[in-house]
């Protein structure tokens, strides 16, 4: 009402973005109107390009411009390895750190019986066919360690382990540059746990 | 005003990028929300006390609107629950049932021990079935729709055989037993097992043996009953049923 029509219905879609109440979206949609109109096509450009062009790999549900994905494209990798994370985000977290060379299945969530989330609503049915599919060697479920992430892995686990396949869980403990004292004893007694030979 | 309040997490939510909103249900003031400010950076000291089904000791800012959690210290984990996914299956049904049907900041000083010997019941045995059910006949209580058990839930009377009516609200006697033609029948047996599930205390029961087809039964009837006088949709019972099928 106080603004003009189009700058209103910027506003407006700012404030659909998480995090952004409506003073940051009016501040957004004045910075825009001060932005080089260049700038503006090509932010305007990656939104589109990003919705329309992505999509999920059909083989290991991460998203990709391209089907498959360029991992499960890769055949550098070793393709005996499946490391299971609940997140498209998780698969970047774990490509940062360069020392996995194996492949990914996203789940797109995880088990949650606080919301009734079970089996059938994440992307666990192509996972066990991959598992018939490929010939896959070890399956290491990083889920995150909270409640969900557990209740994730031991079903996942409890499903597969008949099959003779090694199932993995990532380890949990005290993360680097912590402090000892500081650390809770669910924590700590998990480190002790998953003490190793040095 | 700065409170130190032991309780048990029911539940949480995300809140922002760092933050969550944690429910616990506490001896001393009941249920309560408070925010716990970057308790999702991995680094947080508050990231482990904040996980469900943990009992700890809160320093809770408490405030009329949401309070705010300043610092937190575990003094059970109930681990082996969180480990094994048919038991956390049984824990998060409970909680949630408890998070459902009480009110906030109302607190009942009977129910949390019964909340607190069900979980530590659920850590150490497999069979948990039964301290469930106590439980929940426990909490109905409190939800306001308690069945009628020690006696028939029309004439007051206690003249077995009797049946167990849905509309009723409870028992019903050999004499009223024609009022609810859907009532289901109970031996003398069943009818006294549901009499001592919901008054006996957990903590007095030593070991509890009940047939599969006497458990299936009052499963299904209090699930029925549930569904009658509920009014909450309880989100973790239908994992709870895709879990059953597990085992």
């Amino acid at each position: 009402m106080y603004y003009p029509e189009p700058i209103s219905k910027l506003i407006d879609s700012f404030t659909k973005l998480p995090g952004i109440g409506p003073k940051t979206a009016v501040r957004l949609a004045f910075f825009v109107l001060n932005m080089k109109e260049d700038d503006v096509l090509e932010f305007a450009n990656s939104l589109v390009n990003a919705k329309r062009e992505l999509t999920h790999c059909s083989t290991c549900g991460h998203i990709t411009d391209q089907d498959p994905c360029s991992i499960c494209q890769d055949t550098s990798r070793d393709q005996s390895i499946i490391c299971v994370v609940q997140d498209p985000k998780d698969v970047i977290a774990m490509e940062k750190m360069k020392e996995f060379h194996g492949k990914y299945h996203v789940l797109h969530g995880a088990i949650s019986p606080m919301d009734g989330i079970g089996p059938e609503d994440i992307n666990v049915p192509d996972l066990i066919n991959r598992l018939k599919d490929e010939e896959v060697e070890e399956l290491i479920l990083a889920t995150n360690p909270n409640i969900e992430g557990e209740a994730t892995a031991m079903y996942i686990s409890r499903l597969v382990k008949p099959s003779g396949i090694r199932t993995t869980r990532i380890a949990h403990g005290l993360p680097v540059g912590g402090d000892l004292e500081y650390a809770d004893e669910v924590t700590l007694s998990k480190a002790l746990e998953g003490r190793r030979d040095l | 005003m700065l409170e130190k309040i032991k309780g048990l997490v029911l539940k949480t939510q995300d809140y922002g990028e760092t933050h969550k909103i944690v429910t616990i249900y506490s001896k001393k003031i009941g249920k309560f929300s408070a925010i716990a400010r970057g308790a999702k950076k991995t680094k947080s000291r508050m990231a482990a006390v904040t996980q469900p089904f943990i009992y700890a000791e809160f320093f809770v800012y408490i405030q009329t609107g949401l309070s705010t959690i300043q610092q937190g210290e575990i003094i059970h984990s109930f681990r082996s629950i969180r480990e094994d996914i048919i038991k956390t299956a049984y824990a998060a049904y409970i909680v949630e049932l408890t998070d459902k049907l009480s009110d906030d900041k109302d607190p009942d000083t009977f129910i949390f021990e019964q909340l607190f010997e069900t979980m530590k019941w659920i850590e150490k045995n497999d069979d948990v079935n039964i301290p469930t059910m106590m439980y929940e006949l426990k909490l109905y209580g409190k939800g306001g729709f308690a069945p009628t058990l020690d006696r028939c839930s029309n004439c007051g009377g206690n003249t077995p055989p009797f049946v167990f009516s849905i509309a009723e609200g409870g028992i019903l006697c050999h004499h009223c037993r024609s009022m609810d033609r859907e009532a289901i029948q109970l031996s003398e047996l069943l009818a006294k097992l549901l009499r001592i599930f919901a008054t006996v205390n957990l903590q007095r029961v030593g070991n509890i043996s009940v047939k599969k087809e006497n458990q299936q039964l009052l499963r299904q009837l209090l699930d029925a009953y549930y569904d009658y006088y509920g009014g909450y949709y309880i989100k973790s019972k239908k994992f709870l049923k895709q879990i059953d099928l597990l085992k």
